[in-house]
């Protein structure tokens, strides 16, 4: 039998690329329907698991996949129309604990969370370097947002300037990394998380400027006994530090500051009962939901899209596994003379169909490796790059 | 001439805070002064790990924690402010909203405005960067009274457990409170028509609960006014029928001597806001004031 082999060895080296072609075709027939299954499969878990572990999303009415998505999976582009008011609405229920959520801008494309302390315990959050954050201007990085813009403990990261022909709009604000989360799997890896302070002055809603009763006459507009009004030159800081910390204040009251979300974890299913209607019967303009919902109804879209595709991989690889025996067949035509000295030097009567079979078996073997290959290395590193792509497809 | 005995200061001093044995590191109160110490401690029996980080000397409404002490303040169960603009450095720290109490927030309506400038810049008009309330409010009983009953309600929503003995302690605060009410009453009674004046401006509570009008200084017990301030002062006392000066602290003995030289009597009313002895901490206040009759 390893004589077999030796011949089928033999024959597949001479003809290199013939062979490598017919291992590239059988490999991807193979690869493509496991990836397909592989990442609907990583996705649903990862989509899952985060809707599962979010009992519910207050916000604006409106979409309620758009919601749950900028609340929950920091995607998408939702308006922050809930406000702190609501939040202490939901906080005087005394039913649930909260987490605020303001999606402030981003930094490198990376989306700046403002949020509360509350979250990183809420969500099992683990500080692997440094510390929390302890004052406005800190900020902790999700790990894969820490290996990609290289940023450390003490570094300092700056946001995006939103509007760049916009004179009148936020500046980029400066802030410090107090400390890098643990990877956790989840949305949180890429966000980089602040206090709603600090996520409210990135976004515009608050600034530092120096002390007016001090402030140069040159800036000063008008005086008065109680009110000092100040022109534009007033300079506006753009690094929050601890030296201009005190300078930082919000336009308008805490209560009117903006949100986006607010993710609610009630303390039992009695709660999460009673905070739903509660919602339902006094907040007219805001809805409570549950992520696993939409969630469930966008994987349920999903899936459907992936069964139609199914069935599409399946006909081309029927197709293209005629094409295959075609192939082979002419090969074993062009081969019958070799096939007749073989049986003319004293060779079995079934020699030509084991050496076909050998080779046949060597190749699919080849085939199945480099398949395997493929699907290790998506599943290592191509799941959360293809579940972001998938995400942004849906929206 | 020296109406306070020297014993007081050092009973203020002296003694450590009331820790008992059997509190319960699991439950944790990160508390912003003295006052607030005292009532946790005392409603819960000692059965609370009070955190209060405010070492000795500084003001804790002026204090700025380390990051240990906010992130200690995030560890805590409930986090006790006092309100009124009371630790400015919360403003910019990164807390719990959700575990934070402000005894002051049932009377906020009722808060004394420390006026400072405000500034305007688009649409949103005025506003002002912060501070800008007398937080001295406990010199006040009645608003003692609302900060022990907020302290008290956030303990019981908390460990229901402690329901019963809350109860019972708050009675004995209460009663030590309206001591502190009487004391104040007769010696308010006893100096009236005098004219008085006040070291620093921190009793605004105090005076509008006593309808008293006093004169401020911005004078630090430990710290020698210089000669443009004594000369202010003495014109002062001019116009000034029979001046009583009012000291938050124990002044130096060189400017006790100033002031004894210059005939003018004075007194210490602590407001016991960083006491590290926190025993009985109404009645000492009430002990103070008496002790000057």
């Amino acid at each position: 039998m390893s004589g077999i082999f030796y011949l089928a060895l033999r024959h597949i080296r001479y003809h290199a690329l013939r062979s490598l072609t017919f291992v590239l075709v059988v490999a991807t027939l193979i690869t493509i329907p496991l990836l397909g299954r592989l990442l609907t499969h990583a996705a649903e878990v990862r989509m899952l698991s985060r809707a599962e572990a979010t009992p519910l999303v207050y916000g604006a009415k409106g979409s309620a996949l758009e919601l749950v998505l900028a609340g929950a999976y920091f995607r998408g582009s939702l308006e922050a129309n809930a406000t702190m008011a609501d939040y202490r609405w939901l906080l005087s229920t005394k039913l649930a604990q909260l987490a605020p959520i303001h999606w402030a801008g981003s930094s490198a494309t990376y989306p700046i969370i403002g949020t509360d302390i509350e979250y990183l315990s809420l969500r099992s959050l683990e500080v692997a370097e440094g510390r929390k954050p302890v004052r406005v201007g800190e900020v902790v990085l999700g790990a894969e947002v820490a290996t990609a813009l290289r940023l450390g403990v003490g570094d300092e990261i700056l946001s995006d300037a939103e509007q760049a022909f916009d004179l009148a709009g936020a500046y980029p604000v400066g802030m410090t990394v107090s400390g890098i989360l643990a990877h956790s799997n989840s949305p949180d890896d890429g966000a980089i998380l602040t206090d709603l302070k600090t996520s409210w002055i990135v976004a515009g809603f608050g600034h530092g400027h120096e002390d007016l009763s001090t402030a140069v006459q040159s800036s000063i507009l008008k005086q008065s006994e109680d009110l000092v009004t100040a022109n534009a030159s007033l300079p506006t800081h753009i690094q929050i530090t601890s030296d201009n910390l005190d300078s930082f204040h919000l336009h308008g009251s805490d209560e009117t500051q903006l949100l986006t979300a607010v993710l609610v974890f009630p303390d039992d299913v009695k709660a999460a009962a009673l905070i739903q209607g509660r919602v339902a019967d006094q907040r007219l303009n805001h809805q409570i939901i549950r992520p696993i919902d939409p969630i469930g109804v966008l994987l349920e879209n999903v899936f459907a899209v992936k069964k139609v595709l199914d069935r599409v991989i399946v006909a081309l690889s029927v197709a293209a596994l005629f094409a295959l025996g075609l192939v082979l067949a002419l090969s074993v035509q062009m081969r019958s003379r070799e096939f007749d000295i073989a049986q003319r030097l004293g060779g079995r009567k079934g020699l030509p169909a084991l050496l076909v079979l050998g080779e046949l078996s060597l190749l699919c073997l080849a085939a199945l490796a480099v398949s395997a290959a493929l699907v290790g290395v998506v599943q290592s590193a191509g799941t959360e790059v293809i579940n972001a792509w998938l995400l942004e497809v849906v929206q | 001439m020296r109406l306070l005995f020297p014993f007081l200061t050092s009973f203020i001093l002296a003694g450590t805070a009331e820790q008992s044995l059997a509190a319960d590191p699991l439950r944790r109160v990160f508390v912003a002064n003295a006052p607030l110490a005292y009532f946790v401690d005392t409603l819960s029996g000692g059965s609370i790990e009070v955190v209060y980080p405010v070492p000795q000397g500084i003001d804790p409404a002026f204090w700025n924690p380390t990051p240990e002490d906010v992130l200690a303040a995030q560890g805590a169960d409930i986090i006790l402010l006092n309100g009124a603009g009371y630790s400015s450095w919360a403003k910019s720290a990164v807390l719990p909203r959700g575990r934070i109490v402000v005894s002051a927030a049932a009377f906020k309506d009722r808060l004394i405005a420390d006026d400072g400038p405000k500034h305007q810049h688009g649409p949103e008009g005025a506003h002002s960067d912060g501070a800008g309330m007398a937080f001295t409010t406990w010199l006040d009983p009645e608003l003692a009274m609302l900060q022990l009953e907020a302290t008290a309600q956030a303990l019981i929503e908390k460990w229901p457990d402690l329901a019963a003995g809350v109860d019972t302690a708050r009675a004995n605060i209460e009663s030590e409170i309206a001591e502190m009410d009487t004391a104040f009453e007769r010696f308010f009674a006893r100096t009236e028509g005098r004219q008085i004046i006040t070291s620093h401006p921190v009793y605004q509570y105090l005076e509008r609960r006593y309808g008293q009008s006093p004169v401020p200084l911005h004078w630090e017990p430990d710290v020698m006014p210089d000669q443009r301030e004594w000369s202010r002062f003495e014109a002062l006392l001019e116009s000034a029928k029979s001046p009583l000066l009012i000291w938050e602290g124990e002044p130096d003995p060189e400017i006790a001597d100033n002031l004894d030289r210059m005939g003018v009597d004075w007194l210490v009313i602590s407001p016991f806001a960083n006491a590290s002895n926190r025993t009985s901490l109404f009645s000492q206040i009430a002990a103070q004031v008496s002790a000057a009759e």
